[in-house]
């Protein structure tokens, strides 16, 4: 059992690595011709940022860059049909798990990475061959290129999302209710184990091989009050600020921290049953109909206008702190006699308390004639994402650029281009991708038609 | 050992990568941990006197790899023939099987016979690629491996004691996980 769940917490966490720049996936052609950069002031900025809600809308203006819908053309989909037809599915082995050739690894990544767009540079697949020594009392895995992709310090995922904003505003005043989420894991194999995934260190005798695991999830509501509007100057140079309280209303939330792993023996390979499973779980959890969560918190933002120049700073869930009454707390250790896992109740009830962390979005937009320059950085959770790009109009005609750095902290590139006719806008983005095991990049097309 | 290389595969295959995966198996060290590296010879055989040793079960992956593909098994030994007696030839044959009765089958792979006589001793050597029939035996987690000496006098009796001195495998597969 517990090789099953460090298996895939390896393979979540590896499949996490292997995503794209946050951002930079977008259906939208023109984001994605500027690595990931929104111009305008659509694209849920007032979700991170509150002053954005005082702001008038530009989409009315001559020339704007707002669309009021954006349809992603998904030309990529002609060659995956192409190649994994529907009346087929049954026996593809991209979606029948008892096909002989099925990857659940595959098959995660395109649910994960629908192929929407074309692949117009595919990255050749590396040539990767792993190496694995054994003997009576000996284990070296050397896994080649493979080592480059284990994380030598803790990785993980986390997200904080904010999944609907139903509500009313009058006069700059907005009451509504909010639903939210945020989970966050982390893994990181301990000394032993990572020096024996990426330094092919001999296996010992004797030795834990372990993985260090923590996971927290929680949902819930907030309704909120907020206000947002000019407090300085004038639509074209002014200040904008914005403020939103919030009263969260925690639905359900869990914890854990997982250590497991395995003990060897005195022989490396002495026995059937060479290893212990060693794996301890301190939990706790409110589940749902329990009483609710609760806090108080709120978030804030700024935006200056100064002509063709706009920042903007905005801050969520600023003190965000929710009070769990009914936490049932457990301990789970793995019970090597019984070869089962053994839960003990450490406490039926207690008061707990979680964190909201705090997330930013500061973003800059310059405009000077028929060229708009942008920038952006935003922290959700762990996640920490910075585009940079730019749009240049001639007529009818808009090229864009821009760069992105991705989870393994590499510059993506973005360029494309457009053309609008009155209401309706055709664009067309290219962004560069790469991988764990190979410096080579891919490019992606995407495509889009926008209505004005 | 099995969650530690259930996990190396799923991180490889997780990891995108397109390869190979080769196994170097150090036989003679099972051999060696079980007292089982050195066998007697007789020629002429008494009845009821053994010239084989007990099968030995040889761990290859513990997560097994039944889909995978072996482009090829390549064995490499080394043994001493130490005469105590007599004049003849002495040759070694290694068994590998999916069951414990290894010796049901044909040998494996075999050293040509080596001329032994008075208490000299003559070396053996091996070095050679399995057939291809027997290759699917190591995308299994584990399998049995023999060995026999084979003696015929020339003076008789001829006796003496072989000794492996080396007996590894180089095991290349085109992997396949899931």
């Amino acid at each position: 059992m517990s090789h099953r769940i460090i298996v895939w917490a390896v393979v979540l966490l590896l499949v996490a690595a292997g995503q794209e720049a946050a951002g930079q996936f977008s259906t939208d052609a023109r984001t994605v011709g500027m690595g990931g950069l929104h111009l305008s002031r659509g694209s849920g900025l007032d979700r991170y940022n509150p002053a954005y809600r005082g702001m008038p809308e530009r989409s009315s203006a001559p020339g704007s860059r707002e669309a009021k819908l954006t349809i992603p053309i998904p030309l990529g989909l002609i060659d995956f049909f192409k190649e994994h037809p529907i009346g087929d599915f049954g026996n593809d082995p991209l979606f029948d798990p008892k096909n002989p050739s099925f990857n659940p690894l595959t098959t995660l990544d395109v649910l994960l990475r629908p192929p929407l767009f074309l692949e117009v540079k595919k990255i050749e697949p590396v040539e990767n061959n792993w190496e694995f020594t054994i003997g009576k009392n000996e284990l070296i895995v050397d896994l080649g290129a493979t080592q480059r992709a284990i994380p030598a310090d803790a990785i993980g995922i986390a997200s904080t999302g904010r999944l609907m904003d139903l509500g009313f505003g009058l006069k700059g005043v907005r009451v509504g209710v909010m639903g939210w989420m945020r989970y966050e894991v982390n893994v990181e194999a301990g000394d032993t184990l990572l020096a024996f995934l990426k330094e092919a260190a001999p296996a010992r005798p004797n030795t834990r091989y372990n993985l260090l695991g923590d996971v927290t999830a929680q949902s819930g509501i907030s309704p909120y009050i907020g206000w947002a509007g000019r407090i300085a100057g004038q639509e074209d140079r002014g200040l904008f600020v914005g403020a939103t309280l919030r009263y969260y209303m925690g639905a359900a939330y869990g914890t854990s921290q997982i250590d497991g792993g395995f003990i060897t023996g005195d022989t490396i390979f002495s026995s059937a049953t060479p290893v212990a499973p060693d794996l301890t779980a301190n939990t706790s959890y409110s589940k749902w109909g329990n009483s609710l969560g609760t806090g108080i918190g709120g978030d804030v933002g700024f935006v200056m206008v100064s002509g063709p120049l706009e920042l903007g700073i905005g801050f969520t869930d600023l003190g965000a702190t929710l009070t769990w009454k009914e936490t049932r707390v457990e301990r789970t250790v793995y019970d090597t006699a019984a070869d089962a896992f053994a839960t003990t109740v450490i406490s039926p009830q207690t008061e707990t308390k979680s964190k909201l962390p705090i997330g930013y979005l500061a973003n800059v937009t310059y405009t000077v004639g028929d060229v708009a320059f942008g920038a952006n950085v935003q922290t959700v959770g762990k996640r920490t994402s910075l585009h940079v790009g730019a749009e240049k109009r001639f007529g009818p005609m808009a090229l864009r650029g821009g760069v992105a750095r991705d989870q393994r902290k590499k510059l993506q590139f973005g360029f494309g281009g457009g053309v609008r006719f009155g209401p309706v806008g055709l664009d067309v983005g290219f962004w560069t991708h790469g991988t764990a095991l190979s410096d080579q990049r891919g490019i992606t097309m995407a495509t889009s038609l926008s209505i004005y | 050992m099995r969650t530690m290389l259930v996990c190396l595969c799923a991180l490889a295959a997780a990891s995108c990568g397109n390869g190979k995966a080769a196994f170097n198996i150090d036989v003679f060290s099972f051999l060696d941990a079980q007292k089982v590296d050195t066998i007697p010879y007789v020629a002429p055989l008494p009845p009821g006197v053994p010239d084989t040793i007990p099968h030995q079960q040889v761990t290859l992956l513990p997560v097994g790899l039944e889909g995978s593909v072996v482009d090829s098994v390549h064995i490499t030994a080394s043994l001493n023939f130490v005469n105590q007696g007599g004049t003849g030839q002495v040759g070694f044959s290694v068994y590998i099987d999916s069951l414990p009765n290894v010796y049901a089958r044909p040998p494996a792979f075999t050293i040509p016979a080596v001329s032994v006589s008075g208490t000299n001793t003559s070396q053996g050597a091996l070095n050679a690629e399995l057939v291809a029939s027997l290759r699917p035996l190591f995308a299994r987690a584990q399998l049995y491996i023999g060995t026999r000496v084979t003696a015929t006098a020339t003076a008789p009796p001829v006796n003496g004691i072989a000794r492996i001195t080396g007996l590894d495998l180089r095991v290349v597969l085109q992997d396949k996980v899931f």
